[in-house]
Order: structure tokens, then sequence, then C-alpha cells
């Protein structure tokens, strides 16, 4: 039986005075992996960011367990050196840092160790080979003037070189063209092989999911997980679409 | 013989035709107790050349006229009798390494600058190794050919014509009280003179060259580039620089010739008791290009304004600053410029950031005369502010009297980005250290101009000014 | 200016930079020396029928500055004032006659009740004789919450004429007041133009639009002071000099402590036709509160190389491509001319005024 790594439980959560998530509950075990679809606007990402700890998100009741601690009472920072990733659907610019060293600083943050040049040029090369990413923009300041693929790119290279136990990839496949998925899906299963790599992908359309293994799909409608299976429920959603769910949230 | 009676007359001034009415309601007088007696004595303990001690006579007779100007940040904190006790010779400067405040000494700490060269730069201590490692620079760049040397003993060695040629040419005591203030208490500083078509690849520093107890703060910095040559110039360092005297009047004159070029950086870090009264200004000739890198941190109040006059015909000039106002500090920087011929551009990228109730002000001028067909200016401005109880203004003016010409300016104001913050804090880094990160990014303008082991003090001292800033 | 026996020259000192700079550029003020005011000047008015008349409001400070009220103080204002609710489709228009050889003022007064609308039209149209003369004008505003104004301002036919124009408006929570300059002619024009932004969500545009020739000048003063929480600023100055014209163009927007959640844009555009002109900028941004944006942007010069090639690949030589771009930026703002006669009729000056270009 694995162990339980993230236990939320009737998580709510206001966004300016508006409830968009009403009572949420969700497990995932070290490992696993897990697909959350739904509808536009069903609240996906606000999940997402929620457990990352977004000030502008309000959790206004439930609890989160993470590895055992209370996540909710984490700052951001403190949730990110506990094991916790989010990959960004619109990464933000910030110039004056460069990518590289952006990446060498939150390694540090993870492992509370400095970080050996050498070992760690090496293997940003090498998962920048994985990623079909040109090493250069390792140099290049975060994200500043980055397509929007090269940005998501950026993401796993993040996650891949963080190693965290818990990776939330929010829409990462949105907006690419069918070689930036596959290529986006080699850097997550590079990370599912790790040992422990949980993930938790957030989606409503399902490219990238066809080479990874998935262990439980969850569906959000309005704000509720109406539905809940194993993988072939995302085969089920691809051929029906949302109807059934969306019928059963409105009850 | 009466030429040297009227030298302060003989300046060149057609340069820049502004004359300012001070009988209007926005001067003020202040009252000092500088005598020419003393002012005599100083020329005497110096040995001066005559015409030097006729212009720093004539200097004090226009400082005790001249009215202050009210736009910017007040100097009543001055007392302008310590002027007197600050250039009287003979005094005892010397302060005591206790004296010497904690937050000084906790910075030396944590820039790791060792032992005797903190007493040094606190002005306490012995020059220790700075004579050493000024003698080993010199004899570098002296096999090609550049004079570096301290401006007191060049006044009577073989440059002694060429410094009488250029000295408070380009900054004359008309301009302004303080310069005024500078022409009659001056005493010591470089003399640089790089000689046609040399190339010095190190980058000149003054760093060590405090040379009297008390000095660094009326310094005279002369530097002469000529035809075709190419130097590199940096003033002062990173390091917190202790004064028991609180006001620092120098002067830095910049002579560019054809073709040449000069980049003079600055990371200022006066102790938090000073009154920064520093003017910079550079003359470029035909096809010349200056630069200034400029970082501006430390000073009670501050008025900065390097100023270039574009002389040739396709005289260049860049200017790149950042200025941060914490806590009791109230900094007025910005730069000037005259376009005083055709076809010559200008770029400006200033920044600046205010913390804790700090003022920050940038104030330029942009000036395109007649004369200065086909001139491009293009200025960018960006204040960060980053609680509600500082203040950033910017104040910058253009006056163009041409068709012909191309000035651009933009500026903007804003804050953080909370979205930015949590984003890095999404990858493991404090909140503490995220806002320092967004900060040092906003002023990688100025550290990416700098030699690296400046960028890094630098970013440290901007670390160091982000401590406890959590909004 | 000639000055009799019984008149006294009085020195004031109007558009005042809020934040000074250096004296050496002459741009923290204007010194003007006003003698005092021989009669109003009285506009041809015509009013829509609901607008009633009548107003009462405390002091409100303009953009020319304290020393300029105290001279207007003594002109009889107009005043008029809405209803709660009242949005009134027709303009109110005010025409004025600019007389030569006198010292004239004239002042207005609006108190604009809650919810209600207006627009104001005022032409200083030409004169009657071509002496010299001196006007001075001052319209004052209080908008009350979610109350909205247009004013329109015309300054043409003014040869030989010296101009002032202050105007100064507070706006209450969620008042719009947007401002429309189209200054052409008049040996000097001051404009001066203040709106407080005190209360929250309240919004102040100007758009200005000028053509400074022969030996005219122009010096403005805008500023938008944003106290009240979410307000919002625009102002945006286009304009041509040439011959000897001088121009001066102070623009500040003022965030004060408490303005959280606001936005100024400042953005001037001049386009030089002659090398004798004078041209001076100065866009203030005063700042002391964190939460707020502030852009200001400048252009300053010849017409940019890209638009040059692109009509001169149409046949056009380079005066007739100055001529039209210069006609061009009056037109945008007389384009928002709310009443169409007026609109029409300006439209008309400005194409009558254009000069032929030179060969």
């Amino acid at each position: 039986m694995a162990n339980s790594l993230l236990k939320v439980r009737q998580l709510t959560v206001n966004v300016e005075d508006k409830e968009i998530l009403h009572q949420v509950d969700l497990d995932i075990a070290t490992g696993e992996t897990h697909v959350l679809m739904g509808p536009n606007g069903a609240g996906k990402s606000t999940l997402g960011y929620a457990l990352m700890g977004n000030p502008r998100y309000d959790v206004t009741g439930g609890s989160v367990l993470f590895d055992g601690s209370d996540l909710l009472d984490m700052t951001a920072d403190q949730r990110a050196k506990a094991g916790l990733f989010l990959s960004f659907q619109n990464p933000l610019e910030v110039p004056g840092i460069t990518l590289g060293n952006f990446i060498r600083n939150a390694v540090e943050q993870r492992t509370g160790e400095r970080v050996r040049l050498w070992n760690f040029r090496k293997q940003l090369e090498k998962e920048c080979e994985i990623l079909d990413m040109d090493p250069s923009y390792v140099d290049r300041d975060l994200n500043v003037g980055f397509s929007g693929g090269e940005k998501k790119k950026a993401e796993i290279l993040q996650l891949l070189m963080l190693k965290p136990k818990l990776a939330i990839l929010d829409e990462t496949d949105s907006g690419l063209d069918v070689d930036a998925v596959r290529t986006v899906s080699k850097g997550v299963e590079e990370y599912q092989k790790q040992e422990d790599g949980a993930l938790l992908i957030i989606t409503h359309n399902t490219g990238i999911l066809s080479s990874l293994k998935v262990d439980r799909t969850h569906v959000l409608v309005n704000g509720q997980v109406v539905g809940g299976g194993d993988a072939s429920l995302v085969d089920e959603i691809n051929r029906d679409g949302y109807e059934k769910y969306e019928a059963k949230a409105a009850e | 013989m009466s030429k040297e009676k009227t030298y302060v007359e003989d300046v060149d001034r057609s340069l820049y035709d502004f004359r300012y009415d001070e009988n209007d309601k926005d001067f003020y007088k202040v009252d000092s107790g500088l005598t020419p007696e003393i002012v005599e004595q100083i020329s005497e303990e110096k040995n001066d050349p005559k015409w030097m001690r006729d212009l720093r006579l004539k200097s004090l007779e226009i400082f005790n006229q001249k009215g202050m100007g009210q736009w910017g940040p007040p100097i009543d904190g001055l007392n302008m009798d310590d002027i007197v006790t600050y250039v009287r010779p003979k005094t005892k400067m010397s302060a005591n390494w206790e004296d010497v405040p904690k937050d000084i000494k906790d910075t030396f700490e944590r820039l790791g600058i060792p032992q005797a060269e903190r007493k040094s730069l606190a002005g306490v201590g012995a020059q220790y190794d700075s004579e050493l490692v000024y003698h080993n620079v010199r004899k570098e760049v002296a096999e090609q050919g550049v004079v570096y040397t301290d401006i007191e003993s060049a006044l009577h060695g073989e440059y002694a014509d060429m410094i009488k040629e250029h000295f408070m040419h380009l900054i004359t005591p008309h301009d302004h009280k303080f310069a005024a203030l500078h022409g009659a208490v001056w005493s010591g500083g470089s003399f640089v003179y790089v000689p046609k078509g040399v190339s010095v690849e190190i980058p000149l520093q003054s760093y060590f060259r405090l040379n009297a107890p008390g000095a660094g703060q009326f310094e005279h910095t002369l530097i002469i580039v000529d035809e075709g040559a190419d130097l590199h110039f940096i003033e002062g360092c990173s390091a917190p620089k202790y004064n028991v005297a609180n006001l620092h009047a120098g002067a830095v004159e910049l002579f560019v010739g054809k073709n040449a070029r000069l980049r003079y950086s600055t990371i200022e870090n006066w102790s938090k008791n000073m009154y920064n009264l520093n003017t910079k200004r550079a003359k470029i000739e035909e096809g010349g290009k200056m630069e200034w890198v400029s970082g501006s941190f430390g000073s009670h109040v501050s008025y900065l304004y390097p100023m270039t006059i574009l002389n040739g015909a396709g005289a260049q000039m860049e200017y790149t600053g950042i200025t941060f106002a914490g806590k009791g500090q109230n900094l007025d920087t910005g730069m000037k410029v005259v376009h005083n011929a055709p076809n010559t551009t200008s770029v400006v990228s200033a920044k600046s950031i205010s913390k804790d109730g700090g003022i920050s002000t940038y104030r330029s001028s942009v000036v395109v005369n007649n004369k200065a067909k086909g001139a491009k200016s293009s200025v960018s401005c960006a204040s960060l502010m980053l609680d509600d109880i500082s203040r950033s203004d910017t104040i910058p003016a253009m006056d163009v009297r041409t068709q012909d010409a191309d000035v651009g300016h933009e500026a903007k104001i804003g804050r953080i980005s909370d979205e930015a913050v949590f984003y890095l804090m999404s990858r493991g880094i404090s909140e503490e250290d995220a806002r320092a990160m967004i900060v040092s990014g906003f002023a990688d303008n100025v550290s990416k101009e700098l030699p690296l082991e400046y960028a890094v003090e630098m970013n440290n001292l901007i670390r160091l000014e982000m401590k406890g800033t959590i909004g | 200016m000639t000055m009799s026996a019984q008149e006294q020259a009085t020195n004031l000192v109007v558009n005042r930079l809020p934040g000074q700079t250096w004296n050496w550029l002459k741009m923290n003020d204007a010194h003007v020396a006003v003698d005092t005011q021989s009669g109003t000047l009285e506009a041809e008015t015509v009013k829509p029928a609901a607008l009633a008349e009548g107003a009462d409001l405390a002091p409100i400070g303009g953009g020319m500055g304290p020393d300029y009220d105290r001279w207007i103080q003594t002109a009889e204002p107009a005043a008029y004032h809405t209803e709660a609710g009242q949005h009134i489709e027709e303009p109110l228009k005010l025409t004025y006659t600019l007389k030569g050889g006198a010292t004239t003022a004239s002042a207005t007064r609006f108190d604009i009740a809650a919810d209600s609308a207006l627009t104001i039209i005022m032409d200083f149209a030409g004169q009657s004789d071509n002496a010299a003369g001196t006007a001075g004008f001052s319209t004052k505003l209080h908008l009350a919450k979610g109350s909205a104004v247009t004013l329109v301002q015309i300054h043409r036919g003014g040869a030989g004429q010296r101009i002032f124009n202050d105007v100064g408006a507070v706006l209450e929570d969620d008042a719009r007041f947007e401002v429309v300059h189209l200054v052409m002619d008049a040996a000097d024009t001051y404009v001066g133009c203040q709106a407080d932004l005190k209360g929250d969500r309240s919004s102040f545009k100007a758009d200005v639009a000028y053509l400074v020739q022969n030996e005219d000048l122009l010096d403005t003063n805008y500023i938008a002071l944003h106290h009240g929480k979410k307000t919002e600023s625009a102002i945006n100055s286009a304009g041509v000099l040439r011959d000897r014209a001088e121009k001066l163009f102070r623009g500040t927007i003022d965030f004060k402590y408490g303005a959280a959640g606001s936005v100024g844009n400042e953005k001037e555009d001049v386009m030089l036709m002659d090398d004798t002109v004078v041209n001076k900028t100065i866009p203030l941004i005063l700042c002391a509160e964190e939460d707020v944006e502030g852009n200001h942007g400048a252009t300053i010069g010849k017409l940019d190389d890209e638009l040059m090639f692109y009509m001169e690949s149409r046949g056009m030589n380079a005066d007739d491509i100055y001529e039209l771009i210069a006609k061009s930026k009056l037109e945008a703002a007389s384009r928002l001319i709310p009443d169409q006669a007026v609109r029409e009729d300006v439209q008309a000056y400005i194409e009558a005024h254009q000069r032929a270009g030179k060969e």
C-alpha cells in the first residue's frame, strides 16, 4: 500500500470573494500519476494555485496534508522546499535573472546545499537534450522573449532539475504544437521514471497523456469533484465529453 | 601678468549660455566661517602655483556671494561652519575605530573586506597597502605612457601646463555654490592623461586615493583622454566610506578627445550621514564617446547629475544608472546633456528604487541647441516603489531648438509584481530573497556594465538593503 | 503693452511646476505682468433650456495657480448647475469675441450634480479689431458622484492677443472629466488645467492639440492629482511648432499617498518644422504610493523616417507631408468635439488657415 503524499479534504477556495472550489477531496500517494480533467472554467487551475499558495487565492475551508504536514500553514516557498512543484500555465518574464541562475538558486533551496557548478551544468545540459531545448536558453533572462513553447519547456526543465515529490502540471500542453507536446511528454515521462515522483496533471485535452502511465483520473465541474476512475476514464471523456458530468454537477 | 588676475573670468563659458537671476526669491543665502586667510593658508601648505592661489581666492568670493536654489532636497542639516574645520590645515580628522558606526563595521564584515583595509576606508588607519597597490598599477600603465598620479604633485611636474589649461575650465566656480566651494578648498585627487591612440587594458581605480586626513571630501579628479585613446576609470568602491566630516563636494572633470572613449564607473556608498554634493562634467570632442555607469546607494542627501557636453560632430554619450534610496535618504540624481554639435547622440537608462521612507528623485535635462542638427536622444527611466511610505519623483526636462532632431523620453513607475514574487517563491525562494532577486534584476542595467567583482559587490549591497523588507 | 497712469501692472507667477527643476532651464513657472481688468468679457451664450443658472462653489484650484485666482476674482462669474440624474444632450456654448486694446476677464462656475452629464463648448473666437489686448478666463467645476463633463475649449483668431485660460475641477467618486483643448493663434497663450481626482474611481482625460507659429508663445500646465483609490488620468498632447514659435508643455501626474490602484498616463508628441523654434517639454511623475502605475512618453522632433518614406512613395514631397501631418494633429482633436456644428466650423477654420507647402 503506497504512502499518502497529498490528502485534500473539503477544500473550499475563493477568488476575489467568489467561491470557485467547493469542498474538494483528493488523495495522491507517492509515485502515482493523477489526471484532473474538466471543462473550461471548472476551477482546475485554481486548485493548482491554491495548493501552491498564491496569495490571491483565499482558502475558506478544508485542510491539506502534504507528506504528513499541514500544507496550508506554509508559505509558498516553504511548500516548494517541502517538495511541491507547480508548472505555470503562463510563466512570467523576470528580467535580470538568467534561467540557469534561477534554477541553481531553486535547487539550492530545495536541497539546502550549495550546488557544485560543474555537475550542475552537466546535468542541465543533459536535461536540455531530453527536452530538445537549445542550451543557450540557460543563459538568457528568465522567460524574457521566450515563445509559448519555450516557456513550457523551461518549466519542465525546472521540474527535472528540482525533482519534487509532487509536481502539479497546469495545462502544460495547451498552445503547443504536436512536436512540442511530444517533447514535453517525454520530459514528464523522464520525471515519472524517477523514484517516487508523483504527478497531478491538470488538463482539458489529453495529448500529453498518450505515453504516460495514469493511475487515477478525477473530473472537476464548476468547482466540484463529480467523478473519478482509473486511466480508462480519460478515454471515456475523449469519446463522450463532459456532458454526463456537467449534468451531475447541476444536481 | 594681468591674465592671471582675471583667470577665472577667462574661463570658457561659451558652451552653455545659462544665467540665473539670483535676486529671485527662489534662492537663499548660507553663511560660512571660511575666510580668505584660511584659504591662503591652505594654498601655502600645498605650495600652489600663483594661478591656483588666485583661483582659490576668486572661488571663495563667488561662494560667499552665491545663493542656493530651492528645487532640491533640503540641506539645512549641513553645518556650514564645519566646512572651516574640514579644510583648516593641520586639523586632525582621523576618527577612532570605536566611533565608527556599527552598521558600517557590519557591512565591512559582510563584504569580506580585510581588517587593515577597513580602517583605511573608515579614514581611521594609515593608508595600508594603498600606496603599494597604487604604485604597482602605476608601473603597468606607465609603460604605455599613461600618466596616473595624484593631482597635487602633478601641479609641479611636467604636466603642470596641461593641468592649468584644463583645471576648472569645465566645472567653473560660477556654476553653483558647491563648485565655488570646491574651487576654494579642493584637496587631493587624481590626474590621468592617456596619450593618443593608447588603449588602457585594465580599469584604473581611484579606490585608495585618500592621501590626507579627512580628505576625499574635496578631491578633484582630472582625466584627459587624448585622440583615439580608450580608458575605463572606476571611482570609489561599494564598501561604505565612513566619514566624520559630512560634506563631500568633489569635482570630476573629464576631457574626451576626438574619437576617444572614456568609461567612468562609480558605485557610491558614502555613510548615511553624508551630504554628497559632487559635480561631474565631461566634454566630448568629435567622434568621442562617454559612458557613465553609476550606482548611488549611500549618503543622507545626494545631489548628483553627471553632465556631458557633446561638443564635436558625432559625439556620443551613454548613461546607465541606478539609485537606491532607503530609510532617511533623500537622493536626487540624474544627468544633464547638452547637444552642441551635429549628429550627436545620447542614450540614458536610469532606474531608481525607494523603500522605507526613502525619497528618490530622478532629475535630468536634455538640451539640443540650434547647432545640433541630426541629434538623437533617448531617455528611459523606471522607478520601483517598494512600499507606500517612500517617494519617487521623476522630473525630466527637454529643451529642443532645432527641427532636425529626434528626442524621445519614456518613464514608468510601479511596484514589484505580486505574481513575480509568487513565481519565485513557488521555486522555494523565500519572500525576502524573491524581492531582493527582483530588485537585483531591476538593477541589472548597471550591474552588467560593471567588472564582475563590482557587480557582485553591488548585488550584495542590494541584498543588504533589502533585508527586512517583507511588506 | 501700454500702461496708463491709473492702471497698475501686477506681476503674477502662473503655471507653476509642482516639482521644481533647475532654475536655469526657465521651466519652473511663468512670470507675467497684467493690468487691472477694464471689464468682464461677456459670452455669446447658447444655453440648453434644461440647464439652470447659479452655482455656489467652494474655491477650486486651477493649473494657473493662486496668483491668477486672486487676479481674476474681481470678475463676476457666470454660474450654472445641473440637477441630480440630469443628462443634458445639447451642449452649453459660450463664444467669446476678444477685444483689442483692453484687459478683460471672464469667469464661469459649474456645480455638476450627482449622476448628471453636461457638455460645455467654449470658443475663444475671432476679434472685432486687430489691436493687442489681454483676455483672462477661469473655468472651475465641481463634479459630484457619478457625474460626467466634457469641456471643449477652442483657441482661435486671437492674433495679437494674450490669453490666459485656467481650468480647475474637483471630482468625487466615479466622476469623469474630459477636456479637449485646441490651440491655434494668439500671440501668447497660457493654459493651466488641474483635475483633483478626490473621489475613488474618478477619471480625468485631457486631449490637447496645438499649432504655434510666427512669434507666438504657448505655455501650459496640466496637472492630475490622484487622491482617491483606483483613479485614472490620461494627458495626451500633440502639436506642431513652426517659424519662431515657443512652446512649454508641463504635464504632471501626482500620485498622493492613498491613491492605491491608480493609473496615470501622459504622452507628448511634438513635430518641429523649423530650426528657429523653441520646444520645452517637462513631463513629471510624482509618487508617494506604492500600488500605482504611471507612464509617460514624449517624442520631439522631425517626422519619423518610415512615415516620410511611405508618404513620399505615394507621391508627396517633404513640405506637403509636413503640412498634412500638422493639419492632421489639429483635426484629430477636432473630431473629439461632440457638437457637429462647432466641429465643422473648426475644421473649416483649420482648412482655411493651412499654409500651402513651400516650394
